[in-house]
């Protein structure tokens, strides 16, 4: 699912943040959280799974797509294909909470009643039914989020990246978000790749953990 | 869709579109125009010898329709009778040849001018009249007012231009959240500006709509906005608009729309 073999990542050219860093494959149905202290490194070495940040060197695989040099056709398709969950929920504001669930559906051309249908369903699953029609500045953080989750799952992908998703959020708000992500990865086995910056105490599930440091990545 | 985004591109549309439909009015006018005076038009040419035509073909300023000879012998009957015997056979001798020269298009002044020099430079030429203070003032006063149209279609084509592109861009800058976030999605920059896109379309349409839809009402009411003078003018020399000229608006305002929304799509796209 996700390969990396001594890739090198910088913002600039000059420094890297990730230096030469390899680690084991991910692979289907993994859970992993990748860990780090501030500025570690550990959102870049995520975006440029998405190919939000391009890699220096080295050979980066994710879902089948090679992410070095990749071309703007190639790296849409790799998008497409992925669910993203970000800290700061990345909603479309002038978009009801329907629309931005059928968003990654209408982009993989499915069709508008298909995906009213399947953002409904998922509308239940993260218990904000009622808000289908809400814009995203009605709802609170927490809210915001599971309709960000709503979205990343939307179309079924095998692979979920979130970048700090409970960063926002106040416990309760957090715990929902962590029982989603886990009943998404226990029962359609997706992918689930977390970026955060402390694993909750109370999270009783099996992952694996990757942690960052001095731009070199290891597994514990 | 907005309806201030809406009118922020058709009304430079609209302005630029009626620009064009005048500068084509004015066109088939002049045209018409210019056919009409050029058949009621010749210059003279009075010759002491017999005028050579070919010579006469063969000057590039001349775009000649024909020649026709004033016959010399029509001019000495009717004189014949109020002169004398030896006054006759002097003016016989002396009498020099007329011509009148008809050109296929209504010359301006300065290509008047030039005709009457490469005339004269020719042997044997006596004096050329070109009439060329007769000439046609409404014609020039056309030419003129054409001239003044097709400046002002340039500029208002560079200001609409200029003026959409500013459009877009502030929309762009408004929703760069929204191209962001579907750009995350792995949605195209097509996709995430089809709101624009529409509005570019539906502006254009709706332009095109009401300027071709005034020009019917205006041509239907000329009365009420001309002088009798010039409405003479206008009704006599104005044809129909045809299928080519108004296909002609419809093409200027999709393809200027289209050409500003997707020549800055690609410029985002590139960035």
């Amino acid at each position: 699912m996700i390969l990396a073999n001594k890739i090198s990542i910088s913002y600039d050219g000059v420094k890297d943040i990730i230096h030469n860093a390899s680690f084991a494959n991910i692979n289907y149905g993994d859970f992993v959280f990748i860990t780090g202290s501030s500025g570690s490194g550990k959102s870049t070495l995520l975006k440029s799974f998405y190919g939000d940040i391009a890699i220096k060197s080295g050979a980066l695989f994710v879902n089948k797509h090679k992410l070095y040099n990749i071309t703007n056709s190639k790296l849409r398709s790799l998008r497409k294909s992925i669910g993203i969950i970000f800290q700061d929920y990345k909603l479309i504001q002038e978009y009801s909470v329907e629309q931005n669930i059928m968003l990654p559906l209408k982009l993989n051309g499915y069709s508008d009643k298909l995906s009213l249908n399947q953002a409904r369903k998922l509308l239940k699953h993260v218990k904000i039914y009622n808000k289908g029609e809400c814009y995203p500045a009605e709802l609170s953080g927490g809210e915001q989020q599971r309709v960000a989750v709503a979205r990343a799952l939307a179309h079924n992908p095998k692979l979920i990246l979130a970048d700090e998703p409970t960063g926002n959020l106040d416990d309760r708000s957090a715990d929902i978000i962590w029982s989603l992500l886990k009943k998404a990865n226990e029962q359609l086995g997706i992918t689930i790749v977390v970026v955060t910056h402390r694993i909750p105490d109370n999270f009783a599930y099996p992952f694996r953990k990757f942690t960052i440091s001095d731009g070199e990545i290891y597994e514990s | 869709m907005s309806l201030k985004k809406f009118f922020s591109f058709s009304v430079p549309l609209i302005i630029m579109l009626f620009t064009f439909t005048i500068y084509i009015t004015i066109s088939k006018i002049l045209v018409n125009y210019e056919k009409s005076i050029n058949n009621d038009y010749s210059i003279v040419v009075v010759t002491t010898t017999p005028l050579n035509t070919n010579k006469v073909k063969e000057i590039d300023s001349i775009d000649l329709k024909k020649i026709v000879h004033l016959q010399r012998e029509k001019i000495l009957k009717n004189l014949k009778d109020d002169l004398s015997d030896g006054s006759y056979t002097l003016l016989e001798k002396k009498l020099p040849y007329f011509y009148t020269i008809q050109l296929n298009h209504f010359p301006t002044s300065s290509k008047l001018k030039k005709i009457k020099s490469d005339l004269l430079s020719l042997g044997g030429i006596k004096s050329v009249d070109t009439f060329s203070k007769d000439h046609d003032k409404i014609y020039s006063l056309l030419i003129l007012t054409k001239t003044i149209i097709s400046v002002l279609f340039i500029f208002i084509v560079i200001f609409t231009f200029l003026i959409m592109i500013n459009q877009i861009k502030i929309w762009f800058y408004e929703h760069k959240q929204r191209l962001d976030i579907i750009k995350l999605h792995g949605g195209s920059i097509y996709y995430g500006a089809k709101p624009i896109i529409t509005v570019a379309l539906v502006s254009s349409l709706f332009s095109t709509v009401l300027v071709i839809g005034s020009i019917y009402l205006i041509k239907q009411n000329l009365s009420a906005i001309f002088t009798p003078e010039i409405l003479d003018i206008i009704i006599n020399n104005l044809s129909a608009y045809s299928l080519a000229e108004i296909f002609s608006v419809v093409v200027l305002s999709f393809v200027l729309s289209m050409v500003t929304v997707f020549g800055i799509l690609v410029k985002y796209r590139i960035k």
